[in-house]
């Protein structure tokens, strides 16, 4: 397996779409943190209790420090730069047709899944580092640092990170479900969006007809993902309900694609 | 020794038999034709032997070993290119043929420039694969499947959409990579162009193997000769050597004789022959061309 993806990093770094998917990440960074800078308080979210944002408010200056924080609310823009990773790596064999040279050399199915699976995953951990990393850099260049930071804070945002991860890595596991279940780029880039928007809008559509119901909301990927950004404020009980719906779709998605690509045909 | 080995193998699709009860053995050192037409079920044959599609029923041994899991590492001494050849599109001949050397684990860096110079593709330089010929895709596609020197190389119609010359090319490749050592499986609907390279033959129509047969009967299948229904056989015999000087010929029943010398006149022969006294009633030439061969034998018009 660990040829496979050796081969998959070499033509990856090859090819254009990675580089134009950084480039357009490091351009989303910038125009993020000069907006933020702009508006200052701007991005949190109305839906967090009022003592929170209290709270919040005074340290959102973009510096150095705060930064990270802001990012974590704004993790549920990132998902969409793992669409053009899963395509690149996952959807590539497909729509160039060559998953046919893999399988018939006597690849595993399993080995080829997991070996896209992987290297999805680490692409899209190495860009969220990017957009962390480079968003943050782009605020202290203009505010400074902003420090001392304040006690526990990086522990803080490490844990926030590592479990807004766990669902990206959902996402990403949920793409190449689709790459691997349908063969098709086209189908990949479909499902991925209606699978960000339209549980989204049905649960919305549910709890606009019957308020009791807003409880749906909470199992919803990318409500999450958002929520996560306040994890220090969340109950263990919230936290655990988040992860526990990102281990299911990562463990599902990858059970039932490797289950269904291994009866496959391959055209 | 058996390289592969099918045994009533069979694939349906919507009810349809695609390949129906095939059972057929390559030997090492073969280069076995498989001829049909288009939808016979050539190529469903070849992506059962290569996994990329599950066989309803029968069984397939490859190298001796029919164990799912064996089978699927004894695929790794496989080459093949099934259908179009299949590369990155934007990664040009060096870098595909990389990828793939990465991947099958192959050390020598240098086997990558050895392979394109097999297939004479050594100056493509930066030109991508999107924007290659047919051709020069054709044999792309083949530097990639003999890349982890395989011992059986699969090739699904290596010629088809090539001009002239470019078929030329390739039948020297395919008699170049046998002499080598490769045994093959190679498809192609016109059975005259397999001819050429394979000294074994499988005739398949809609889905079912209809014969198989080696090089020398299906020369002896088509073999040109002058047919001769004559009142003596024994003594037509006689007289067709030695007023003739004709060696080669076959008594086929009481009465006829099949000669398959080239005769320079045909007419010669029954004036000698009446001269002698012998009556004959039928005289015809006989022996089918490859093509009215295969027509008959998948029982088409002709």
């Amino acid at each position: 397996m660990l040829n496979l993806i050796r081969a998959d990093i070499y033509r990856v770094l090859r090819g254009k779409a990675l580089y134009i998917t950084l480039i357009v990440l490091l351009a989303n960074c910038i125009l993020m943190v000069i907006s933020m800078n702009a508006f200052q308080t701007g991005v949190v979210t109305i839906t967090m209790p009022e003592a929170v944002i209290d709270e919040l408010v005074p340290s959102m200056a973009v510096t150095g420090v705060t930064t990270p924080q802001l990012i974590a609310t704004q993790m549920e823009n990132f998902v969409f730069f793992l669409l053009p990773v899963i395509v690149i790596v996952a959807g590539a064999i497909f729509s160039h047709g060559t998953v046919k040279n893999d399988i018939a050399w006597g690849v595993s199915r399993t080995k080829l899944y997991f070996s896209k699976l992987i290297l999805s995953s680490v692409i899209g951990f190495l860009l969220m580092l990017v957009y962390i990393g480079f968003s943050t850099v782009i605020a202290m260049i203009i505010n400074g640092y902003g420090g001392p930071a304040p006690a526990g804070h990086w522990i803080s945002l490490l844990q926030i990170f590592s479990a807004q991860l766990l669902l990206l890595l959902a996402f990403i596991g949920v793409g190449v479900f689709l790459a691997f279940v349908t063969k098709r780029v086209a189908a990949v880039n479909g499902g991925f969006i209606a699978f960000i928007f339209v549980p989204l809008f049905i649960l919305s559509m549910v709890v606009l007809i019957n308020t009791n119901l807003e409880w749906l909301m909470e199992y919803e990927m990318l409500g999450n993902i958002m929520a996560l950004a306040y994890l220090p404020y969340m109950e263990t009980r919230e936290i655990l309900r988040a992860l526990g719906i990102g281990a299911f779709f990562l463990v599902g998605s990858t059970i039932g694609g490797i289950a269904l690509f291994r009866r496959s045909e391959i055209k | 020794m058996s390289i592969l080995t099918t045994q009533n193998l069979c694939k349906r699709y919507g009810g349809k038999p695609a390949v129906d009860n095939v059972s057929l053995t390559v030997e090492k050192g073969d280069i076995f034709g498989l001829i049909g037409q288009n939808g016979a079920g050539k190529t469903t044959f070849m992506r059962l032997v290569t996994s990329l599609t599950q066989p309803d029923s029968g069984t397939i041994s490859l190298f001796g070993e029919t164990e799912p899991a064996r089978l699927s590492a004894a695929r790794s001494r496989i080459g093949s290119v099934i259908e179009a050849p299949a590369l990155f599109e934007n990664l040009t001949a060096v870098q595909n043929l990389e990828y793939y050397r990465i991947q099958r684990g192959i050390a020598d860096k240098g086997r990558i420039q050895q392979v394109l110079k097999t297939v004479s593709l050594t100056d493509t330089g930066k030109k991508k694969f999107k924007n290659f010929s047919l051709g020069m895709k054709q044999r792309l596609g083949l530097a990639m499947a003999i890349l982890s020197h395989p011992d059986f190389l699969i090739l699904d119609e290596p010629t088809n959409g090539l001009d002239p010359t470019g078929i030329i090319e390739m039948r020297d490749l395919i008699k170049r990579l046998s002499q080598e050592g490769i045994t093959m499986l190679v498809s192609s609907h016109i059975l005259s162009e397999l001819a050429q390279v394979a000294n074994k033959y499988a005739i398949i129509h809609n889905g079912r193997l209809l014969k198989s047969l080696t090089h020398e009967e299906l020369q002896e299948e088509c073999k040109q000769a002058l047919a001769l229904t004559v009142s003596d056989t024994s003594r037509a015999v006689v007289l067709l050597e030695t007023l003739l000087g004709i060696k080669d010929y076959k008594q086929v029943s009481a009465n006829e004789l099949r000669i398959y010398d080239k005769i320079e006149d045909p007419s010669d022969i029954t004036f000698r022959l009446s001269q002698e006294g012998i009556r004959i009633s039928e005289f015809k030439s006989v022996g089918d061309s490859l093509e009215d061969y295969y027509t008959k034998t998948i029982g088409g018009a002709k």
